[in-house]
């Protein structure tokens, strides 16, 4: 059985999200720095249960003065990969306000929170309180690096898994 | 459905004043796109990619959030173009194209063109890059403020932070540059979403070293908790922020503020800092001195950026100190 689902990328500029994503699809990660235009549209299947499912992943170009969030390219997602960089506390804030606003659009579907950079965690400038302080508030946060690809394929089957199992509790309730 | 057939005879002639070969016409005919022009070789790879996938929206997954707002523009334009945001997918062999969608009205017709924008998406990627960039100098540099502060007034311990701590300043008890900046961020967002301009003040005291050396530190820092409250106490409406953002400089943003409300804030500040007197019990005296004001608007449907708009008033303070100190100076808006 193959399930399709739409998934999208959110966070502040430069937190690495098209680098989560190149990492979980491609097995592949780059020092340079490559800012995203517009979206960016993957596609990777993965296995979950005896379900295959074939995950769409919409990078969004990262929250800057420049642009904003356009809902019309959130909607239609199932569930979200939001994402700040543990080196800059800014990005945990336009984080947990993405969080709200991409709430209001979807309803309460699955998301994970990814604090990437975990590579360069003696630079961190976020301490372990504000993980407990959101997971306190029902959130599911994850420490994730890009470069050396900790945490990242987790987090993805994760969500997916998580994706199909609200699927299962929407069509029990319906 | 993708269908190359249908459509094709009248449309062809628009498809054929596009620029072949990286661009690809459809009609939407009773809410179905047929294809009215040849695939050009991006599409080829891109559907080789789907496999036996006959859907445009299975080729093309990013039409299922431009397409709604595409025919709402069908349906309510009477002639014109609504242009897409860029967006990259991968081909079969794992190469990237960068597309650019435009919904068309042309005599009735409901028309989507896409291209492939190469070159104007590298354009854009530098350019936004290049914002990134200045964006981040401009919140180490604020990093970097705050760090100097910290090790000259009350050391805070490490950099560690929870979510809503260190928004004010210590000594003043108003926002603090961190505070200021997240906020500066957010605000410009929202003149940007509701089409508001967005004013900053920039107040720099005059000669305050003078006070510091006459009266000695704990006057000084009694002097600019004054500051703090009268700037603070100025500021009318409820987003308006006010923030110590250096030393002895302090800043206001003014959400929904034109240029002629914002110069007559700064004038109003100007005016009661230069008639502010502060007691000092030590000495007995009287504490007063200057501002000087750089003062910028960014009007709405502009596309300043914090730095800018802080280099702006920063540089508008300089020349009113160059120019005798106690002055307003409007800044320049960036060529």
């Amino acid at each position: 059985m193959l399930i399709q689902k739409k998934i999208c990328v959110i966070g502040e500029f430069g937190v690495g999200k098209t680098s989560l994503i190149s990492r979980y699809v491609d097995s592949i990660f780059s020092e340079k720095y490559h800012t995203t235009v517009g979206v960016k549209i993957d596609k990777k299947q993965c296995p979950i249960g005896d379900a295959l499912v074939n995950l769409v992943i919409w990078d969004l170009a990262g929250e800057s003065h420049l642009r904003t969030l356009n809902p019309a390219q959130v909607r239609g997602a199932s569930g979200f990969l939001l994402v700040a960089d543990g080196t800059r506390a800014d990005t945990i804030d336009i984080a947990i306000a993405l969080q709200r606003k991409v709430s209001e659009i979807l309803g309460p579907v699955p998301f994970i929170f990814a604090v990437n950079k975990q590579d360069l965690v003696e630079q961190w400038c976020v301490g372990p309180e504000v993980a407990d302080t959101l997971r306190e508030r029902g959130w599911d946060v994850r420490y994730s690096s890009a470069k050396t690809g900790a945490g990242v394929e987790q987090m993805f089957l994760d969500l997916a898994s998580r994706l199909i199992d609200s699927e299962g509790a929407t069509d029990a309730e319906s | 459905m993708l269908n190359p057939d249908q459509g094709a005879d009248d449309t062809s002639s628009v498809g054929s004043d596009f620029p072949p070969p990286d661009s690809v016409l459809f009609e939407s005919i009773a809410g179905e796109l047929h294809q009215s022009t040849a695939s050009p070789e991006w599409l080829d790879r891109v559907k080789s990619e789907g496999g036996s996938a006959s859907s445009i929206t299975d080729c093309l997954p990013y039409l299922e959030s431009f397409l709604p707002d595409a025919t709402r523009f069908w349906d309510h334009a009477g002639e014109g173009e609504l242009a897409s945001d860029f967006w990259t997918q991968t081909d079969a062999s794992g190469d990237k194209i960068h597309l650019l969608a435009c919904a068309l009205a042309v005599d009735g017709k409901r028309l989507l063109l896409i291209r492939s924008v190469d070159d104007l998406y590298h354009e854009s990627e530098r350019a936004q890059q290049h914002a990134h960039a200045s964006v981040k100098q401009f919140k180490l540099a604020a990093l970097r403020q705050r760090g100097l502060e910290n090790l000259e007034g009350s050391p805070k311990g490490s950099e560690q932070r929870s979510i809503e701590t260190e928004t004010r300043d210590a000594l003043t008890g108003i926002s603090s540059r961190q505070r200021f900046d997240e906020l500066f961020e957010l605000e410009l967002r929202s003149a940007n979403a509701q089409d508001q301009p967005l004013s900053l003040l920039y107040l720099d005291i005059d000669q305050f070293q003078l006070i510091n050396d006459k009266y000695g530190r704990p006057a000084g820092d009694a002097y600019l908790r004054s500051i703090g409250q009268l700037i603070e106490g100025v500021l009318s409406k409820p987003k308006d922020i006010a923030a110590r953002v250096g030393g002895e400089e302090f800043a206001t943003l003014l959400p929904g503020t034109d240029a002629t409300e914002a110069v007559r804030l700064a004038h109003t500040l100007g005016g009661m800092i230069r008639t502010l007197r502060v007691p000092d019990p030590i000495s007995r005296g009287l504490l007063s001195a200057t501002v000087s004001i750089g003062v910028f608007t960014r009007p709405s449907k502009s596309e300043e950026t914090p730095a800018q708009m802080l280099g702006a008033v920063e540089d508008a303070v300089r020349e009113a100190k160059r120019n005798g100190r106690d002055r307003i100076v409007i800044g320049d808006h960036p060529i």
